[in-house]
């Protein structure tokens, strides 16, 4: 993707959270990831690690503790709705849990409207228009008048989507939209966001802990570990051939459907208190590549072979990690 | 002799509109140290199968069929009864380690109980088993784990917790429902070895419930593919999920991830299953098969056998070729 044009942009974010106890926790710490328009971005990681979190400070939710986002050259910054910008309503979020994400009682069609009639459009207008997304979402235009409890958990969450796009947004952060549903259900969602990111033009990170489902959606993939990011490629890349030892472990984890009876690998230990998180690579307690310097030296974001990861035996240390078949 | 003999075992439970067919006549086996996988959407029967060898299902269900562990019948069992089996005998853990674990409770307090009531042990005795049987889940430094609560732990540390519960009274058989299900893969990929563990090392018989079929390729022996509370196929792990025969199972195969195409859109079974209580007499696959024939619906599938135990309830067939080309070649 060489003449990519980045419609979103973070730099160096990071997200701190203020706990009751006065203890702080980083939960993202510093992170460089752009959105190209008209692609899928998947960001995975395992629970913990921070991809919620930056998920909702990229639409401006969350107040950032460092760093800068820009959506389309406009800063977003977490300001209350009377001055957030207009720009920003192009810049939209799905919530994981379409139980919780959507007022059971209030009816779909006052809810999808909400936003249209706030922005000036006329209430019959906005009606009009929602019913046109229902349609577009899989559902009939008789849901306006309906309760959320009478739908399917796939269901509310085309709902949800809808409701999303009534603003016609050029980028969507989908925050595990698929992982509260039936598997069967979970298909047919994750499909129906990939159509709709191509029919309309938009752009979308798709947050999940699917690593088989980002795989085959996502043009590219970005990795989290602890509040950092670890690995940013080409999806068929980071697949065929990852060059962090954790995504490694990830992709390792995953059980095949192959009939052969082979156990997954663990990737031993917890993922670490972020409050605490531990010196050096984050990663170093559990990698199983760890040398003595991994402790000590913070790797950074590099680019080795084409590729960009944070592993001091890819950069920094590169000849010493010569065991380190790359 | 198995260790468990199911036989047309069914189960039906009260609805408004009067009594559903959850579970369709099923039948298997299970040996000791094998896992069995149950595989199906959710709505197939799966947790309904497992609740009935346990004695946990709603109020007014009814069980028909037979189902017999180690010699002795579990269906028509009176609560009392049932007393000595679970937990003792059979026992199960569930989805999500969140909810199955109190919050209020010490791990110490939730662990020694059942111990102290089944097994007859003092409180110190079943404390120091309690410890051993952390260890044995690898929960590091089990003394501070005791006294700790549900929410001091991690999903997967949790789950740990109730596997280690669940083997407290030394079970013959283990029913796992989705119990890797609400963890991250890296997660999963150690339960699972644990529970491979735990097989070999206490010859401990497990009935593993599903969707994931690369869960089931890793870890059983045998499956067993529902669809609205039938059979629709059985047998070896590796034959169903290289050859499978029934259009439902290689429909499941094909909504998988497809890692080697380039396609972006993730394939699925159009429709959804038949609601309970309403399933068709004949195949109830038909309404959403591509390979419906007039056959297919009116009367009931026969089943058919092939070696290795390998069965399956198509009247179609549409595999059946390419099979034996596969067996010539």
């Amino acid at each position: 993707m060489s003449n990519a044009e980045p419609i979103l942009t973070l730099n160096n974010v990071s997200v701190t959270y203020k706990r009751a106890d006065r203890t702080k926790l980083t939960a993202v710490a510093g992170v460089d990831l752009t959105l190209n328009r008209g692609e899928i971005l998947g960001l995975v990681g395992e629970s913990g690690c921070g991809k919620s979190t930056l998920g909702k400070a990229a639409v401006g939710i969350l107040p950032t503790s460092a760093g800068e986002i820009r959506f389309n050259g406009t800063p977003v910054a977490p300001l209350n709705r009377s001055v957030r910008s207009r720009e920003l309503l192009k810049l939209q979020l799905i919530f994981q849990d379409p139980y919780s994400s959507l007022n059971p009682r209030r009816k779909i069609g006052d809810q999808l409207i909400d936003g249209l009639v706030n922005y000036g459009v006329d209430a019959e207008e906005a009606r009009e228009s929602s019913a046109k997304l229902l349609e577009r979402v899989g559902l009939s235009r008789s849901t306006l008048t309906k309760y959320t409890h009478q739908f399917s958990g796939g269901q509310r969450q085309r709902i949800a989507i809808a409701r999303a796009l009534t603003l016609q947004p050029e980028v969507i952060i989908a925050d595990e939209p698929i992982s509260a549903l039936d598997a069967s259900a979970q298909a047919q969602v994750a499909n129906l966001l990939v159509e709709l990111v191509a029919e309309l033009g938009m752009s979308m990170i798709f947050i999940s802990h699917d690593l088989s489902v980002v795989r085959q959606i996502s043009d590219r993939t970005a990795v989290m570990y602890l509040g950092k990011m670890v690995e940013i490629a080409n999806t068929h890349e980071i697949w065929d051939d990852p060059r962090h030892p954790y995504t490694k472990a990830l992709i390792q984890a995953i059980p095949k459907p192959d009939g052969k009876g082979f156990l997954p690998l663990e990737l031993p230990g917890d993922v670490p208190d972020p409050r605490m998180p531990p010196s050096g690579c984050r990663f170093h307690t559990r990698c199983p590549l760890a040398i003595a310097e991994c402790s000590v030296m913070e790797p950074k974001m590099a680019v080795t072979q084409n590729r960009i990861s944070s592993c001091l035996l890819n950069n920094e240390l590169k000849e010493k990690g010569s065991a380190h078949v790359v | 002799m198995a260790l468990l003999e199911v036989n047309n075992l069914s189960v039906q439970l009260q609805t408004k509109t009067g009594f559903a067919t959850a579970v369709d006549r099923l039948s298997f086996t299970l040996d000791t140290g094998e896992i069995l996988g149950i595989a199906g959407e959710s709505g197939s029967g799966k947790t309904m199968t497992a609740l009935t060898l346990l004695g946990l299902l709603p109020q007014h269900a009814k069980v028909t069929g037979s189902a017999k562990f180690d010699g002795q019948e579990l269906v028509g069992r009176t609560n009392k009864q049932w007393q000595q089996i679970r937990g003792n005998n059979i026992a199960m853990v569930f989805q999500d380690p969140m909810t199955s674990l109190h919050p209020m409770l010490s791990i110490k307090t939730q662990m020694t109980e059942h111990m102290i009531t089944h097994l007859g042990i003092s409180e110190k005795q079943a404390v120091i088993d309690a410890e051993e049987l952390l260890i044995d889940v690898r929960i590091p430094d089990p003394k501070k784990a005791l006294a700790s609560y549900a929410s001091q732990f991690s999903g997967g540390m949790r789950q740990r917790i109730c596997i280690a519960m669940a083997l407290a009274c030394k079970p013959k058989l283990l029913l796992a429902d989705e119990p890797s299900t609400a963890l991250d893969v890296t997660v999963q990929a150690g339960i699972l070895t644990l529970l491979n563990r735990l097989r070999e090392e206490h010859h401990l018989s497990i009935i593993f419930i599903t969707h994931d079929l690369g869960v089931l390729s890793s870890i059983t022996n045998k499956l067993l593919v529902l669809y609205a509370g039938r059979e629709v196929e059985s047998g070896l792990t590796s034959t169903i999920l290289q050859r499978p025969r029934h259009p439902y199972t290689q429909g499941l195969l094909d909504s998988l991830p497809q890692p080697e195409s380039d396609e972006k859109l993730l394939k699925s079974i159009a429709g959804f299953p038949p609601e309970l209580g309403k399933q068709p007499i004949g195949c109830a696959f038909a309404e959403r098969c591509s390979f419906t024939e007039a056959r297919c619906s009116g009367k009931e599938i026969a089943p058919t056998f092939l070696k290795d135990d390998h069965k399956f309830f198509c009247a179609v067939d549409p595999y059946a070729k390419q099979d034996r080309q596969e067996v010539e070649a």
